[in-house]
């Protein structure tokens, strides 16, 4: 296989156009602040990707079944404190943990009823539920935190224990990247998200059934965000009403940033990785820039018009090598 | 030859809210028949076709399928019973690879687990052979659909059906954005069709591509069926008087 | 291959206007570099006059010092990020809001270690946990209790004379420790004092604010005194006042801060005074103070930023000042 058939391989990977962005970003941070590729902040980006990646993972494949969840941010809040909450009724932690998932899962079904039995677009219906959640978050706690229990220590060492360099929550990332790529790409379940989003009216034309579809995928955004939400809370040990407020620009941004397609029907699991590493990336290289701190949404907001640019010019490019 | 008909529709009425799209439409297809369905825009041609391939019910009437009396409820019901529907607005998912989009809904699967994986293999060399069948020679199974040209879509759309081979063609436009060459193919193919044992209805607006392959000529206005001919029975020139008069 | 030359040159550009755009100054071994992480986001006014106050400290001394905003205001993760980077790059002081009681515990302990002081500005939420952190740190910022109580005091002068005194002690969330700080200070003074007083969540939105003091007013008219947590609670105050037919002065009306609203009722007069935590030297102060630490080796110090009043004397100084984002 000569270099070149392989540099041709390499350019024809749907990720090449942000693979490209997030060699540069690496580069021009690492230019600007030597210490950005220092072992320390390595792990330190390592250690906080999860809580962003977990999520932007969970709303990719939802994007790819043409649909999105705003909500993600307060569901991200809401899991660890019903977590909390229930731990401090008397439940075991890691019971407490189940239910509190459970009830991310019943988050993304209502989501889903709302969207696909009322007819009304994802992107409302989840900003509304992304304030109720807040809202009943608001209520719950009253304003105040809840303080970290010790029975929580096992679930904290399981989720975010040290070890080595790195914590468990990168290889609990790890392991879900995996399992969403093999879905989305190997199974016949992917191959239907791919089509709903796509063009949900053919779907329904060779019989799939695209609710059901739709609601896996509403379902699995919500679960996802709770575990996030569970793994930040544990690793700071605080379960705070504020927390993920605002994430869900976040999240979009890393996904669209990662190559998925705003009309659906078109993302990739590496990609929504990529995304999310590059949105930490930011923040993190202009703290070690020394840019005041105007600058992170400036920046985010060019990386996000140039990714788009870029994956439109890549597309046609790609388009003629064929 | 069979005396009963593969499918017959009898007294089709469909509303949609206070718009009476069908009222009282007959229909019916023999085996190894061809049926051209004729008719303004906005005579209900789509409407029934629609309720052939089960995305629509109709609110009263009767459908039998090969003498017993069936209810299209979904499309999936639909292609199961053997027919394949090839829509006006290409049914493909532009951003996703011919065979994929070949095997969509029915896909080839090795169980393992609770899931159904793709079996890529199979996949890849089934749609080759689906292809080849219909004449449409590409350099591979995983090109995108978006990057075909409107007759290779249509092409693929066709070898779709053809793969699961149906019992009843049923195409909606097939030739509107088509080029006079690839529509030719098209009719040919509906024709070498009937040949094989499969049975055709074909709307289209273009008269002169409906008759020469035709055997039975029906046209709808307003969504009533106006007349019903054999192709010995009438000429172009007649059928062009009776759609646009009024 | 066409695409790929295009692709380099593309990253190129990017590099290009990346490093065009190279803030910061070149770490000179004789300038010190200190860090500000703040809780707030970048368009919050509050924030404007501290940094300002710690860009003046900074020039005036000849040192670096950085400011940081997190993008969604009340992300502690954010902020515990941002501190976190810091430290990579082994700044000589960090200056830091403190809004939870332990979840910055590790970091600063971390920096500390390091070698690297920690001054606390604005916001300590280590204040009665007991951590000892909370003796280890110093405190540049409002101390909300004393606050409290010293408004009272002030507000005190103002009663014309001592009769059955009625007060009306507003808290816009019931339950945050803020604002139960700032009231117990109010409330210890009360009932030194001797003075009736009702405590009541008046919110947070100024309209229901208005409302719900208004109400009150309407139901106790004797009422003499109002006081507030907020810096946004004296203008609805003065309002509700105005509204009930008071005339100025009449009822004394006391909060925190100096919201251009709030200055334009006192000088109406119908609020009377206010105290302010004065954002400009939580900025400057601390700055100082991590100069002297580092260079002669001095040791710590707490300083009650809060007890700035503002009423009819200064309120035309202290507007002056707010336009420059002084106070």
């Amino acid at each position: 296989m000569g270099i070149r058939h392989l540099l041709r391989k390499i350019l024809l990977l749907k990720e090449i156009g942000s693979f490209v962005m997030l060699g540069t970003a690496i580069l021009v941070f690492y230019l600007l602040s030597p210490p950005f590729l220092s072992l320390a902040n390595i792990q330190l980006i390592l250690q906080i990707a999860p809580e962003l990646g977990i999520m932007v993972t969970g709303v990719t494949l939802l994007m790819i079944s043409g649909e999105f969840d705003l909500s993600v941010g307060s569901v991200f809040a809401l899991c660890p404190i019903i977590n909390i909450m229930l731990m401090n009724l008397g439940l075991n932690v890691y019971l407490s943990a189940i239910f509190a998932s459970i009830a991310s899962c019943g988050i993304g079904a209502l989501n889903a009823v709302i969207t696909l039995k009322l007819r009304i677009p994802s992107f409302i219906t989840t900003l509304g539920t992304m304030m109720i959640w807040r809202g009943v978050i608001m209520l719950i706690t009253a304003g105040w935190p809840f303080p970290f229990l010790e029975e929580a220590i096992p679930l904290q060492k399981l989720l975010v224990g040290e070890v080595g360099l790195i914590r468990l929550s990168l290889i609990w990332y790890g392991m879900i990247v995996l399992v969403s790529w093999i879905i989305l790409e190997r199974s016949r379940f992917g191959n239907w998200m791919f089509a709903v989003g796509g063009n949900p009216r053919a779907a329904k034309a060779r019989g799939i059934n695209t609710d059901v579809v739709k609601a896996t995928n509403f379902v699995i955004a919500s679960f996802l965000a709770g575990l996030a939400g569970l793994i930040q809370a544990y690793r700071l040990e605080a379960f705070m009403p504020l927390a993920g407020i605002g994430v869900e620009l976040d999240v979009i941004a890393s996904a669209v940033i990662g190559g998925a397609s705003l009309a659906g029907g078109a993302g990739t699991v590496i990609g929504s990785v990529i995304g999310a590493l590059l949105i930490r990336i930011i923040d993190n290289g202009l703290v070690l820039a020394g840019a005041p701190g105007y600058w992170f949404r400036i920046f985010v907001g060019i990386v996000l018009v140039v990714s788009l640019t870029f994956n439109r010019i890549i597309e046609t490019k790609v388009h003629k090598m064929r | 030859m069979s005396k009963l008909p593969l499918v017959k529709l009898v007294n089709i009425h469909k509303w949609f809210g206070r718009v009476c799209a069908l009222e009282g439409v007959d229909l019916s297809v023999d085996y190894n028949e061809i049926v051209g369905l004729l008719g303004d825009n906005g005579a209900g041609k789509s409407t029934l076709i629609k309720i052939l391939s089960g995305v629509y019910s109709p609110d009263k009437g009767e459908i039998t399928w090969q003498g017993e009396k069936i209810n299209f409820s979904s499309p999936k019901n639909s292609i199961k019973l053997g027919i394949e529907t090839i829509h006006q607005e290409v049914a493909l998912i532009d951003r996703m690879n011919v065979m994929r989009n070949i095997f969509i809904g029915r896909e080839p699967v090795i169980r393992l687990g609770p899931m159904g994986w793709l079996n890529m293999k199979k996949m890849a060399r089934e749609s080759m052979k689906a292809l080849e069948k219909v004449a449409l020679y590409l350099r591979s199974p995983e090109a995108l659909v978006e990057e075909l040209s409107g007759g290779q879509r249509q092409g693929v759309a066709i070898a779709r059906a053809m793969y699961f081979k149906p019992k009843l063609l049923v195409l909606d436009e097939p030739t509107n954005n088509l080029s006079v060459k690839e529509s030719k193919r098209v009719l040919r193919f509906v024709t070498e069709m009937k040949a094989q044992g499969v049975s055709s209805i074909f709307i289209s607006h273009n008269l002169y591509n409906v008759y020469p392959i035709a055997d039975k000529i029906v046209i709808l206005r307003h969504g009533k069926k106006v007349g019903e001919f054999k192709k010995e029975e009438t000429s172009i020139d007649d059928l062009t008087e009776m759609i646009t008069l009024k | 291959m066409k695409r790929l030359r295009f692709m380099v040159g593309l990253m190129c550009m990017m590099l290009l206007v990346g490093t065009m755009g190279n803030f910061a100054e070149a770490a000179s071994p004789e300038k010190y570099n200190f860090v500000f992480i703040t809780q707030w986001g970048p368009e919050t006014m509050f924030a404007a006059v501290v940094k300002k106050g710690m860009d003046d400290a900074a020039e005036m001394l000849g040192v670096n010092a950085q400011m940081f905003f997190i993008p969604k205001e009340g992300d502690l993760a954010g902020q515990l990020s941002h501190f976190e980077t810091a430290l990579v790059k082994k700044p000589d002081g960090v200056i830091t809001t403190i809004p939870h009681p332990t979840v910055f515990n590790k970091v600063i302990q971390k920096a500390l270690d390091q070698g690297i002081p920690v001054i606390c500005s604005n916001t300590n939420g280590l204040v009665g946990t007991g951590h000892p952190l909370e003796k280890t740190i110093p405190y540049v910022g409002q101390d909300l209790f004393y606050s409290g109580y010293v408004l009272a005091t002030k507000a005190s002068e103002h009663f014309s004379e001592p009769k059955e005194m009625r007060a009306l002690v507003g808290i816009e969330i019931p339950g945050a420790s803020w604002a139960e700080a700032r009231a117990g200070g109010q409330i210890k003074f009360l009932e030194e004092y001797g003075c009736t007083y009702d405590k009541l969540d008046i919110g947070t939105d100024m309209a229901v604010m208005e409302s719900r003091i208004l109400a009150y007013l309407k139901k106790h008219p004797e009422t003499n005194v109002v006081f507030t947590q907020g810096g946004a609670g004296p203008a609805p105050s003065g309002k509700a006042v105005r509204l009930a037919g008071y005339k100025p002065g009449e009822v004394i009306v006391a909060g925190y801060d100096i919201a251009p609203a709030s200055i334009s009722e006192i000088k109406k007069g119908y609020v009377t005074l206010t105290i302010d935590q004065q954002p400009y030297l939580q900025g400057f102060l601390p700055v100082i103070q991590l100069y002297l630490m580092k260079k002669y080796g001095f040791s710590t110090w707490d300083v009650d930023t809060g007890l700035g009043i503002a009423d009819k004397s200064n309120a035309d100084l202290v507007e002056g000042l707010a336009q420059k984002r002084i106070r």
